[in-house]
């Protein structure tokens, strides 16, 4: 991908492979050779199908976990992950119920990579972070179980960017929540990238969500970058000829209108 | 597979009057208010909302799978012969598991993980004596045959079926009693998008060759036009709008089915740029408006709107509870002018 725009590259993801072994020697290769760059206030959307080895890769870029081969550079170095210490790429989830601790105050949970911050501080920006993403901070009290799918996923994004990561990764962010919902998130989380310029790498196997969020696609299959072009490219004239298979069968499904 | 029925008005389900409240000491929460509407045999109709709009709790109340402490009234007549009023238990008893089929979200949350495929697909029936154990490995192995499914399938396990494969057998499972009513709540939302379209053509093949009524509850109305005849539109617990599907999606009634259509992303949108979105949430329960549930979110509220509770405007078969359906009702007029 082209860096010559001269902002900065956040993720540099280098000639990545991971490949789960299994019992009896068995190996399955998750995600073979895969190299891309995404720069600041750039969002990058990984599509595919199911095993194609999209949240693989996530996981990969958040330090969840280690490449097979190849070599992962956040803000130009290896990501090395600390107890105590929030990592720079943070990630939003596709299920807020799951990704909160259901007995812990939506507050409590936003503010764990605050630990630093006296009580006071802390109260103030998990405040401010709850209104940035839409929510009535006056409700930091309660549990994510008062809350609906979309508040808890702004729940999530608030957390996410509590410790002002320079990169999000948003796996299937919208894929748990409402219609109309979906369009509030999605606009939640253009406002936030402009303001705040963090990098994003977006998976979705929704195209019509990546459409509306992404300024490049890249499309995985099997664990391989089939493509890795601007989206309006990508939407506009498909390389692959996979990308062109999946673009009709989401078409295929989108509104039956007119 | 069943001939034609005679008595055109009888076949199918009808509800009528359907309110869900949940009881909590003596505070009683209306969750569902008022519901009615037909689900004919052979066709399948589209239950869509959003999270807390009442489509799940009122396709729970038909099913007679309510919650806990969680209550619904009102009256369900299934075909010529089988009705129940919601709040008897007794009479719920006799369709529950009988005339209504479920198939939930998660196919593979509907499964043991330790047990066969066929020993839980027949388990239900045999177990209610409605078939003997053969019997119902015969049936079983039809429906799956008729699915689509390998009938080898019977002998695996849960996690050993591909997502797809694990909705096809839990629509097998529900369709083990010859429901009149097969209800399917959300059940793509798991599943990959390529298949999504293939569970749901399953869906409405179900309806036409079982004569069965098909109720499909979804937060996706894009999902929903491709398979629904007709399609219900809830909102706090009220239908605001129904219809038949390419009507109601091409000439919305009402604006918060105008609203959800608009905030739909396509691959048409323009990119990174903000959707049109319907401000605020939807309420509480506990604070629904009295008069028009969409009022307070709504672009073209005028002052009627916060102080009459709309009706039902009905336009042939289709219907919206909107002061501003279908231009301008009689009265609706003289009510602005007067004011």
């Amino acid at each position: 991908m082209t860096s010559d725009s001269g902002a900065r590259v956040e993720v540099d993801v280098r000639a990545v492979s991971r490949i789960f072994r299994h019992r009896g020697g068995k190996e399955q290769v998750a995600l073979k050779d895969v190299s891309f760059q995404l720069q600041a206030g750039r969002t990058l959307a990984i599509v595919g199908e199911s095993g194609a080895g999209k949240s693989t890769l996530a996981r990969l870029v958040a330090g969840l976990d280690n490449p097979s081969s190849g070599a992962i550079l956040i803000e130009g170095e290896r990501l090395r992950l600390r107890s105590g210490v929030p990592s720079p790429v943070q990630m939003v989830f596709q299920d807020p119920q799951d990704a909160l601790d259901p007995r812990l105050s939506v507050g409590f949970s936003v503010a764990e990579p605050l630990r630093r911050l006296s009580n006071t501080q802390r109260r103030q920006r998990v405040a401010e972070l709850m209104s940035l993403v839409g929510l009535n901070p006056s409700r930091m009290d309660e549990r994510p179980g008062a809350f609906s799918g979309g508040q808890q996923q702004r729940i999530v994004i608030a957390r996410a960017l509590a410790a002002a990561p320079r990169v999000l990764v948003c796996d299937e962010p919208t894929s748990a929540v409402d219609v109309s919902v979906q369009a509030q998130i999605i606009n939640l989380l253009l406002d936030l990238q402009s303001s705040l310029g963090f990098a994003c790498l977006l998976v979705t196997h929704d195209l019509s969500v990546a459409r509306v969020l992404a300024d490049e696609v890249m499309v995985l299959r099997a664990g391989v970058v089939l493509e890795h072009t601007e989206a309006d490219r990508f939407f506009g004239m498909p390389q692959a000829d996979y990308s062109r298979q999946l673009l009709t069968a989401i078409r295929g499904q989108s509104l039956a209108l007119v | 597979m069943i001939g034609v029925t005679g008595a055109e008005p009888l076949s199918g389900l009808e509800v009528t009057r359907l309110s869900v409240h949940a009881q909590q000491g003596t505070v009683k929460t209306l969750l569902v208010d008022d519901v009615s509407f037909a689900a004919p045999a052979g066709q399948t109709v589209g239950i869509v909302g959003e999270t807390g709009a009442g489509k799940t709790l009122t396709v729970r109340a038909v099913a007679g799978l309510l919650p806990l402490r969680v209550h619904a009234t009102g009256h369900l007549r299934i075909g010529p012969d089988a009705e129940a009023d919601l709040d008897s238990e007794s009479a719920m008893a006799r369709i529950r598991g009988k005339k209504v089929g479920i198939v939930l979200q998660n196919p593979i949350a509907m499964f043991d993980p330790l047990m066969r495929i066929g020993r839980q697909i027949i388990e239900g029936v045999v177990l209610r004596k409605l078939y003997s154990a053969d019997r119902a490995i015969e049936r079983a192995a039809a429906l799956f045959a008729s699915l689509g499914l390998s009938e080898l399938v019977l002998d695996l396990y849960p996690h050993q079926l591909s997502g797809g494969m694990s909705q096809r057998a839990a629509i097998a499972m529900a369709l083990m009693s010859r429901p009149s009513v097969l209800v399917a709540d959300e059940p793509t939302t798991a599943l990959d998008a390529n298949l999504r379209l293939e569970v749901l053509s399953l869906l409405g093949l179900v309806a036409r060759d079982f004569d069965t009524s098909v109720i499909l509850v979804s937060h996706d109305l894009g999902l929903v036009s491709h398979v629904c005849d007709t399609v219900v539109v809830m909102y706090a617990g009220r239908i605001l709008e129904e219809g038949p599907t390419q009507d109601v999606l091409r000439t919305p009634q009402h604006p918060y089915t105008a609203a959800l259509l608009s905030s739909s992303t396509t691959l048409d949108a323009t990119p990174r740029r903000r959707l049109s979105v319907i401000p605020g949430q939807p309420p509480e329960p506990t604070d629904w408006p009295a008069a028009c549930v969409f009022e307070p979110r709504c672009r073209h509220r005028f002052d009627l709107c916060a102080a009459r509770r709309p009706v039902l405007h009905v336009d042939g078969s289709h219907a919206a509870a909107c002061h501003l359906a279908f231009g301008a009702p009689a009265g609706f007029r003289e009510d602005v002018e007067r004011r």
